[in-house]
């Protein structure tokens, strides 16, 4: 039965790799579109979307590269906590660029929005209010 | 019929099941049936067909994912057990998955 087991483990282990180069395949030939990935509207290369790309990369060659000490423990590599912080920054970075980039476009709604509610918002009843007889 | 023949019968149904539902996906991905064009794109709730551009916070999530249950299986196999997970590497997919689900529930795509 152990047999079986390591056999079904293979096999799984297969059917993930067929996957994973059947999806690298669709995305070298374009089927799954990569275009934007580096862009928020199709321009220049966005800064903090390349550094997320380099961290990511930097990431998994980190975790990769402790397999075989892993191996040893029984267990999936320990990531340090530095580097942690270091994904966590970084996608906070690209989603703070994210979120500028594509609210960027409409900040005088806003501003417009926000003056007319702090005129508008009971201003106007404590304007009033003082003018009560002492 | 003893107990083992039974375990080891029950075994082998469970392995071709699973074995089954895998070549099955694997066969409807491969062929298109599963689509697959909007896998790393980011989604329009005003036009669920237009998958517009790539999401680079679902490539992320794509690649740890791959990366994180390949180890698991390769390690699972070569020591013979479950191998453990290191909290480390749960703040990881955490941390990955955290920026996708924001992104999806925040931020509303570009035009």
């Amino acid at each position: 039965m152990a047999q079986l087991a390591e056999a079904l483990g293979y096999c799984l282990l297969a059917w993930l790799a067929v996957l994973a180069a059947i999806l690298a395949f669709r995305m070298l030939t374009g089927e799954i579109p990569l275009e934007g990935i580096l862009t928020t509207k199709g321009e220049d290369i966005d800064p903090e979307r390349l550094q997320s790309i380099l961290v990511t990369c930097f990431v998994l060659i980190f975790f990769i590269i402790e397999v075989p000490g892993a191996l040893a423990r029984r267990s999936l590599p320990d990531i340090p906590q530095a580097l942690l912080v270091l994904l966590g920054g970084s996608n906070g970075l690209y989603l703070g660029g994210k979120i500028a980039r594509t609210q960027g476009a409409a900040p005088t709604r806003n501003r417009r929005g926000r003056k007319t509610a702090s005129r508008g918002g009971g201003a106007p009843g404590k304007r009033r209010s003082p003018q009560k007889p002492s | 019929m003893n107990a083992p023949d039974l375990a080891l019968i029950g075994f082998v149904a469970i392995v071709a099941i699973i074995l089954a539902f895998a070549a099955i996906v694997l066969w409807h991905v491969l062929w298109g049936t599963i689509k697959l064009d909007g896998l790393i794109a980011e989604l329009n709730p005003a036009s669920p067909d237009d998958f517009g551009k790539a999401s680079l916070s679902r490539f992320q999530f794509l690649l740890f994912t791959f990366v994180v249950a390949g180890l698991f299986l390769l390690l699972s196999i070569e020591t013979g057990a479950f191998v453990s997970i290191p909290g480390d590497v749960l703040g990881l997919m955490g941390i990955s998955g955290g920026t996708f689900r924001r992104l999806q529930g925040g931020v509303e795509p570009s035009e």
